[in-house]
């Protein structure tokens, strides 16, 4: 067992994990209750438990409870106050369907538009590496865009 | 989830238990808000044989809300946005006082099409459509009849009927120009009778149906507080994870003993054979899989633990194709003889993979059961009526004691209709009675225990006449089969999901090809392969339309003619199919090619007379890697719903049927499943989408048909045919392309 501080969203939590080694993405889920933070792999391939270390996409399967108590860590349940367009564009593109992704998806554009604010197609496409199974790719780009501005 | 509908909820669950004869009704006041429990569409349920009741529960709060359950499972398809769409239109309520609410499981929320409570086969519009505006309908007379009987809130009571009108929420009386708000009569309208045969809107009445109003269940998907089962989080819940048995076949043997803090639970199979484990803890999700890893396990071969090998299977369904007994599917006309007196010949084999469902969210489910009192159960299920089934079966609990809570479903593509990780999350939960216990699956352990898409082999002959026009078909498919594997497939019986898709000319599940006037197709079913099987979206549809409309493709490059031009030639003047492949042709800009991209067009009808015709563009080569541009969709459903949820669907469709058909397979090795994770299941990514455009045709005041699956089929063979088209190759396989995967991606 060990003792870690949490800092998201803004606020400091303290975690007890089982082991240094535990993942992000299950403290977060299941010792903190953000359950928006979504598990799909386990292995980096499908970035469901996208979330942004000091602003910076990353994937919370991988990343040791140890090492994000050293940053500072946003995740889609704190995005509104990061970036208030996005999640107003997703509904008006109407991106979810099962949705399970999207949390996913919403913090890696987030990370996207933080470094580019107005990000050409060939950015969107480096950027968005998600794995979305129902095939919400074509609203994910056309909510990066309207988020952006670009009409 | 507000503090009002929590209580409304735990009012619904008493009432649903409550008997609910046929036409009475049941109103109260719960929390200040009236539920109104509508019995309707008596005769459709009694001509569903089920003895079942549809329902529809309509809740009207005193701020004006109405929230209404869906009795379908949401995994993305938007119904628990249409069906309430569908109330609202005759209820006479502004779209954004709507509220939606996943209805538990319950007698009253039977699917008329299957008989119990499921979400499965593009069905839910269809099963509830008519219920729905009729239980609407009733609603807004009950508050009209709430308004004449009113003489205390506004004076509006009394006068004739004909005065009242309802709109947007409020009734009112127009010879006083008086009003009274929905919200203001919905506790009076619980005490009147409900109308047998409420007036439906008047032809030409503006009207919701057929609007893009946006879903309701899309602001929590972008919020991360949509709950899917996964998230299931409860007073002393304990968190566990399985781990099956690694081999096809295989049964449980010794398990270690369970380190400190984790409790080892032997799982059953339906048939009582122990097939796996899991393992409990207090602690996290990520402590309970490591534990369940930690275990040192033997298990037992059976049948299929050796034979279960791609290579194997292959030759296997070859030489049934060569010497198999075959079973008749459909012979229609004299297919044989006058495709072999014809003088332009061809023959073609197709064959297609077993694939896994790959949905999102893994499989889980939550469960509490108190020993011999009552089960509770929280899943991502496709499945109510099935879970509680087993559930009943496990406890030995009767149908009250047993309370299904529906979740948000992540993605489920017909492999959250099975009830086994419910079943699982019960064996769970009677071993730790008392508390609520989550089984969740790794992605390892949802790929590798998948009832698979079935592989599908299919060898066909046609033949042209001299004037180059087809006079026949045959087909041959080898393949298991998902009845047989259920024990619903009767003796000397063809599983017609093996031939749906190669099928024509037979109503609303089929092509109107008139080729299928001389039609022979047989099927022979593969008993050696013993791969676990199940409904993959689209199921049958998913590979056979693949093989028939590539291999009309064939026969249009053998008579020298224009793929599009030679498929409407086969279709009747006059009817929905050709109007979709002219209204396609001109979206695409099918007479005007572009140079460097190959076009190839495909089409199907089913899911209750759906149809869908495809024109794919791609570029490139097959050594170099081919890119799908643009795909241009027609279809027709009848009536709409919402064209925007048409649309999301149909663009979901093909972007799952492209890495079906481009990339994906699910190989066997040694009696196991070879791949564990996406690292080797290439799944398309936002920069392999190509440009979609969706037109959706007319109804025409056809009535509603399936939506869910239909975009599928047609994706595969477009694209085939469209790099036979580019390339000159024709590929037969699928995937198309393996062992590749979309441009760019980390697979």
């Amino acid at each position: 067992m060990a003792g870690y501080t949490l800092n998201v969203n803004g606020k400091k939590h303290a975690v007890t994990a089982s082991s240094a080694d535990m993942p992000l993405l299950w403290a977060l889920r299941d010792i903190l209750g953000l359950t928006g933070t979504k598990y799909g792999c386990g292995i980096e391939q499908c970035s469901a438990c996208a979330v942004l270390i000091n602003g910076q996409v990353e994937k919370s399967c991988d990343m040791s409870v140890s090492e994000a108590s050293r940053s500072k860590i946003t995740t889609i349940e704190g995005l509104s106050a990061l970036n208030d367009k996005l999640q107003a564009a997703w509904i008006a593109e109407q991106v979810p369907q099962c949705g399970y992704c999207q949390s996913g998806m919403l913090m890696a554009a987030a990370s996207l538009l933080k470094q580019s604010p107005r990000p050409t197609d060939a950015q969107i496409d480096g950027a968005m590496r998600n794995i979305c199974a129902c095939g919400t790719y074509p609203r994910v780009r056309k909510a990066i865009k309207r988020a952006a501005g670009i009409a | 989830m507000s503090r009002r509908v929590e209580m409304l909820g735990e009012a619904l669950e008493r009432v649903a238990d409550a008997p609910l004869s046929r036409r009475q009704f049941m109103g109260g006041v719960v929390g200040g808000a009236l539920i109104l429990a509508v019995p309707f569409g008596t005769g459709a349920a009694e001509a569903a044989g089920s003895g079942g009741r549809i329902g529809a529960w309509i809740m009207i709060g005193a701020d004006e809300t109405v929230t209404i359950i869906c009795p379908s499972t949401e995994m993305g398809q938007g119904v628990s946005s249409a069906l309430p769409q569908i109330v609202a239109e005759e209820l006479m309520v502004d779209w954004s006082k709507v509220k939606m609410q996943l209805g538990d499981a319950s007698s009253v929320f039977t699917n008329k099409l299957f008989g119990s409570q499921g979400t499965a086969g593009s069905t839910s519009i269809r099963a509830y459509y008519e219920g729905l505006r009729k239980a609407g309908a009733q609603a807004r007379e009950m508050l009209i009849t709430a308004a004449i009987n009113d003489r205390t809130i506004t004076g509006l009571g009394g006068a004739t009927r004909s005065q009242y009108v309802a709109a947007s929420g409020v009734v009112k009386n127009n010879s006083t120009n008086k009003t009274a708000t929905y919200g203001q009569l919905a506790a009076a309208a619980g005490s009147v009778s409900v109308p047998a045969d409420p007036p439906l809107l008047a032809d030409g009445a503006p009207r919701l149906i057929g609007q893009a109003v946006k879903r309701l269940d899309i602001p929590s998907k972008v919020d991360g507080s949509a709950i899917f089962g996964i998230d299931i989080r409860l007073p002393g819940m304990k968190n566990a994870a399985v781990r099956l048995a690694p081999k096809v076949g295989q049964t449980l043997g010794t398990v270690s003993r369970a380190p400190s803090g984790v409790q080892v639970v032997k799982l059953k199979n339906d048939a009582g054979q122990f097939i796996g484990v899991a393992a409990i803890t207090a602690k996290t999700t990520w402590d309970a899989m490591r534990a369940v890893r930690g275990l040192s396990i033997s298990w037992v071969s059976g049948p299929g633990s050796s034979s279960t090998d791609s290579t194997i299977m292959k030759a296997n369904a070859a030489s049934l194709m060569a010497n198999g007994t075959a079973l008749t599917a459909r012979t229609t006309g004299t297919a044989k003889a006058v495709i072999a007196a014809a003088p332009t010949k061809l023959s073609a084999t197709y064959s297609a993979p077993y694939l896994a469902h790959a949905a999102m969210e893994p499989l889980n489910a939550t469960a509490k059961v108190v020993t011999g009192q009552s089960c509770e159960i929280w899943a991502p299920t496709q499945n109510p009526s099935g879970s509680v089934g087993v559930a009943k079966n496990l406890t030995g609990l009767g149908d009250s004691a047993v309370v299904l809570h529906p979740t948000m479903v992540g993605g489920a593509f017909g492999r959250k209709f099975e009830t086994d990780f419910v079943s699982y999350a019960v064996q769970v939960a009677m071993a730790a009675p008392g508390n609520p216990v989550k089984l969740t699956w790794s992605r390892e352990e949802d790929f590798t225990h998948d009832l698979y898409r079935p592989a599908s082999l299919c060898s066909f002959t046609g033949g042209l006449d001299s004037s180059h026009k087809p006079v026949g078909i045959t087909s041959k498919t080898v393949s298991q089969s998902i009845y047989a594997g259920r024990g619903w497939l009767g003796p000397n019986s063809v599983d017609p999901s093996t031939v749906e898709g190669l099928l024509m000319n037979g109503g609303d599940e089929e092509v109107a090809y008139k080729l299928g006037e001389s039609q022979f197709a047989e099927w022979v079913l593969d008993t050696g392969a013993k791969v676990p099987l199940g409904f993959w979206r689209s199921v049958g549809q998913s590979y056979n339309v693949f093989f028939l409309e590539s291999f009309i493709d064939e026969l249009a490059h053998a008579a020298s003619a224009d793929p599009l031009a030679f498929r409407k030639a086969m279709l009747p003047h006059g009817s929905r199919d050709l109007a979709v492949l002219e209204a396609l042709e001109t979206a695409s800009g099918w007479g005007t090619p572009a140079s460097g991209v190959g076009r190839g067009v495909a089409m199907a009808r089913g899911f209750g007379g759906t149809i869908a015709a495809e024109v794919a563009e791609v570029s490139g080569s097959i050594a170099g890697g081919i890119k799908v541009n643009k795909v241009t969709v027609v279809i027709d459903c009848g009536t709409v719903i919402n064209p925007d949820t048409v649309k999301s669907q149909v663009e979901s469709g093909v972007l799952q049927g492209m890495s079906a058909a481009m990339w994906q397979e699910m190989p066997f090795s040694g009696g196991a499943p070879s791949v564990s994770n996406f690292n080797r299941y290439p799944m398309g990514r936002l920069s392999s989408s190509p440009t979609i455009n969706t037109i959706i045709m007319p109804a025409n005041g056809n009535p509603p048909s399936g939506v869910g699956e239909p975009g599928l089929p047609p994706i595969a063979p477009a694209i085939g045919n469209a790099i036979a088209a580019l390339t000159g190759t024709r590929l037969r396989s699928l995937p198309l392309l393996p062992g590749t995967g979309p441009a760019g991606g980390d697979n």
